[in-house]
């Protein structure tokens, strides 16, 4: 928009054209409102409240900020989150990059594989932690029973509070890479087949090809995958709620399963909503990091 | 949740158009948190009183467990929801504490609901601070499930009775021993999830101990009883290579014969005799520290919203929890242990397979305290003594973090 738009721009919005534009959005911008802007400022204004949800609230300033940074089970619950980020993220774009390249071969059967990759995506997660959490029975999961006929010894999967976190992370790779492989598949598509040619003839490498082409070209769907993906980690809760209920003691409890005791078990809902402002922050500026990173490269 | 949200209110919808409307027919929308086997004892029953009273209607409206309290919590919110539903002892103290639950001590008395006929311990689990706000329809404590087999192959069966010994040391002989003659693990049951902690507070409670005062202002649970319990406890876990094993694996070993015993809530009736080949028997929990206090909890009917109940409706309700609770040997179906003695002394409850076997644990029930934090002192308690099982923590360590940390809950 600039200024030669008009006399009256305050009012531009009454203009004709505008107000059918408003009126086709409008069923959308009201639930938008209603469910996603009006709940993020409730919930802003929530978190300075002790409120229980049936009594009336009582205003404790940034009291209920104060009482997560002294309590151990918030500090607990932070550090499994980032350690679930930092151990599923790199897999499940790499591992999904991985299996894109394969998958954009030519190859017999090449569009069954693609489904395979995709089907687990399409699974509910209480079905895709159900399924888990027996192949990762101690005594009669799946896992062991091969491992056992490998002559390797049974693991406490979700027993362990060593291997747990370990064990929801490859739940959830298999559960969500076919979705990262599908962007990647389309954008490995996209990359025009001329550059290749014109970068074979001059005598490239494969690494080459993958590392002055491919990358490059798969950058904007690279940092799509990384910044959604890392908001999702961020956000893991049905694996856990599922597949160990936040044990074994406590070990797997991420932030949002701790922002869901608080609230919806002991009513704390305005403690509760402090700490998802603080889930949000973190989430926005880790966003905000990868964002500048990547739109530097860009630069280049 | 939403999803549910909308469900049940299409739910609703459909049931009020189905429902038949006689002029002077009181309709009540009753809630509740049963599903599976549970769920089809419960709706056979609802529909049974529907049939013999045709004065009464009453909706029932299946909520899915593991969300309920959420839902329940919303529809309060909203002063809505239903007009009976259930609610868990353990959950009753949040709920009350709010005064969102309708005091039944008046309509009790004007009604005369039979109230003698409830055992006593379970009568009283459904006070808050004096005041009855809630009348159980069970109980469903900790007991002991027996392979008969496996025992009888390590010598411990006489005249069909389990010879379970009395006390800790005999009990920790009497494990070793079916370990070396049957091969198989001796006892099974959940140590590293949520309920771990059940069976240490059961023994807790038998030795006398307690989890904090009785004022609720303190806890009490760093104790040298509460630390000899959960060190002889833990110590026997690890040699019976237990200490660490979950909820599914525990049931399944029982339930495929590779463990002589098996303890757990009485809900696993039902499954465990729909297991062909398994011959099994159900008792109280194994009295080891000089009294047969076990763990348990009970599902209650309470009336939501008291401003908004009219007398008409709360009688109704209580014609409706007086023909529940009378014929809860229906109910007992599902494992729970009915409420009253008219129906633990009648001929259908006492001729039912395996139940009977295990209703005297109804008069030593070790409910968690009544307390508005108690959900929260929970967690702390399943989480530690789950550390504690497992050899991550002391049974010590365990013990004062379940302390420190509740008490700044408390205070």
């Amino acid at each position: 928009m600039n200024g030669a738009y008009g006399r009256s721009r305050r009012f531009a919005w009454l203009e004709k054209d505008n107000v059918i534009g408003y009126v086709f959005l409008a069923p959308f911008l009201i639930f938008l409102f209603l469910f996603m802007i009006l709940p993020i400022f409730q919930g802003l204004y929530m978190s300075f409240f002790d409120w229980n949800a049936l009594t009336p609230p009582a205003f404790v300033g940034l009291g209920n900020f104060q009482t997560m940074f002294g309590e151990v089970d918030f500090w607990s619950s932070l550090w499994h989150t980032v350690y679930f980020v930092i151990i599923s993220t790199l897999p499940l774009v790499g591992l999904g990059l991985a299996i894109a390249l394969g998958l954009n071969r030519s190859f017999r059967g090449k569009t069954i594989a693609r489904g395979l990759f995709f089907f687990p995506y399409l699974l509910t997660v209480s079905v895709v932690a159900t399924i888990w959490r027996w192949v990762l029975q101690e005594h009669f999961g799946l896992l062991n029973y091969y491992l056992g006929k490998l002559g390797a010894a049974s693991l406490k999967w979700l027993g362990d509070p060593n291997l747990a976190m370990i064990s929801i992370a490859l739940a959830t790779l298999w559960w969500t890479v076919g979705f990262n492989v599908v962007v990647f598949l389309a954008a490995l598509q996209e990359i025009p087949e001329q550059l290749y040619e014109a970068a074979r003839i001059d005598g490239a490498t494969p690494w080459q090809l993958f590392r002055h082409i491919t990358l490059p070209q798969l950058q904007t769907s690279l940092t799509f995958v990384f910044i959604t993906q890392i908001i999702a980690s961020f956000q893991v809760f049905g694996q856990v709620n599922v597949m160990t209920g936040g044990g074994p003691f406590g070990s797997t409890r991420t932030l949002v399963q701790y922002i869901y005791e608080q609230g919806f078990k002991y009513l704390k809902m305005g403690y509760a909503s402090a700490v998802a402002y603080l889930l949000f922050a973190i989430m926005f500026v880790c966003t905000a990091l990868q964002w500048k990173l990547f739109s530097n490269d860009n630069d280049e | 949740m939403k999803k549910s949200l909308i469900v049940a209110a299409l739910l609703c919808a459909m049931a009020l158009l189905l429902a038949p409307q006689t002029f002077a027919t009181t309709k009540l929308v009753y809630w509740d948190l049963f599903s599976g086997g549970d769920a089809d004892f419960m709706t056979a029953m609802v529909k049974e009183f529907n049939r013999t009273h045709p004065d009464i209607f009453v909706d029932e409206v299946p909520n899915k467990w593991d969300d309920y309290y959420n839902h329940l919590l919303t529809a309060l919110v909203a002063k809505k929801g239903p007009d009976v539903c259930i609610i868990h002892t353990s959950n009753l103290p949040a709920f009350a504490s709010k005064k969102v639950l309708l005091p039944l001590d008046g309509p009790i008395a004007k009604y005369n609901f039979p109230a003698k006929d409830f055992g006593a311990k379970l009568w009283n689990g459904g006070k808050y601070q004096g005041k009855q706000v809630a009348i159980p329809l069970d109980v469903h404590p900790f007991i002991l499930y027996y392979n008969k087999e496996l025992l009888a192959r390590a010598g411990f069966m006489k005249d069909d009775k389990p010879q379970i010994p009395a006390n800790p040391e005999e009990f920790a002989s009497f494990l070793k021993t079916i370990r070396a003659k049957t091969g198989k693990f001796p006892l099974t049951l959940e140590t590293n999830g949520f309920g771990g902690y059940r069976s240490w507070y059961s023994l807790l409670n038998q030795a006398g101990g307690s989890l904090m005062s009785a004022n609720g202002k303190k806890m009490t649970v760093n104790s040298e009883t509460a630390l000899k319990t959960l060190t002889w406890w833990t110590n026997l876990l690890k040699e019976n290579g237990i200490n660490s094993m979950n909820y599914d694996e525990s049931v399944a070993l029982f339930s495929q014969g590779q463990s002589a015993l098996h303890i757990n809530g009485v809900w696993v009736t039902g499954g465990f005799e729909k297991q062909n080949g398994l011959k099994f028997g159900a008792m109280p929990f194994p009295n080891l520290f000089g009294s047969k206090d076990a763990w348990g909890n009970s599902h209650n009917f309470v009336i939501p919203n008291p401003a908004k109940a009219d007398p008409n409706r709360i009688k109704a309700t209580l014609t409706f929890i007086d023909w529940m609770t009378a014929n809860s040997d229906k109910w007992a179906l599902a494992g729970h242990i009915p409420p009253r003695y008219s129906v633990l002394q009648g001929e259908k409850y006492k001729s039912m397979p395996y139940r009977p076997g295990y209703a005297a644990q109804m008069e030593s029930i070790a409910y968690l305290p009544s307390n508005v934090h108690m959900l929260e002192i929970e967690q702390f308690m399943a989480d530690e003594i789950a550390a504690a099982y497992s050899g991550a923590k002391t049974p010590a360590q365990a013990l004062a973090t379940i302390e420190q940390k509740s008490n700044r809950v408390l205070k």
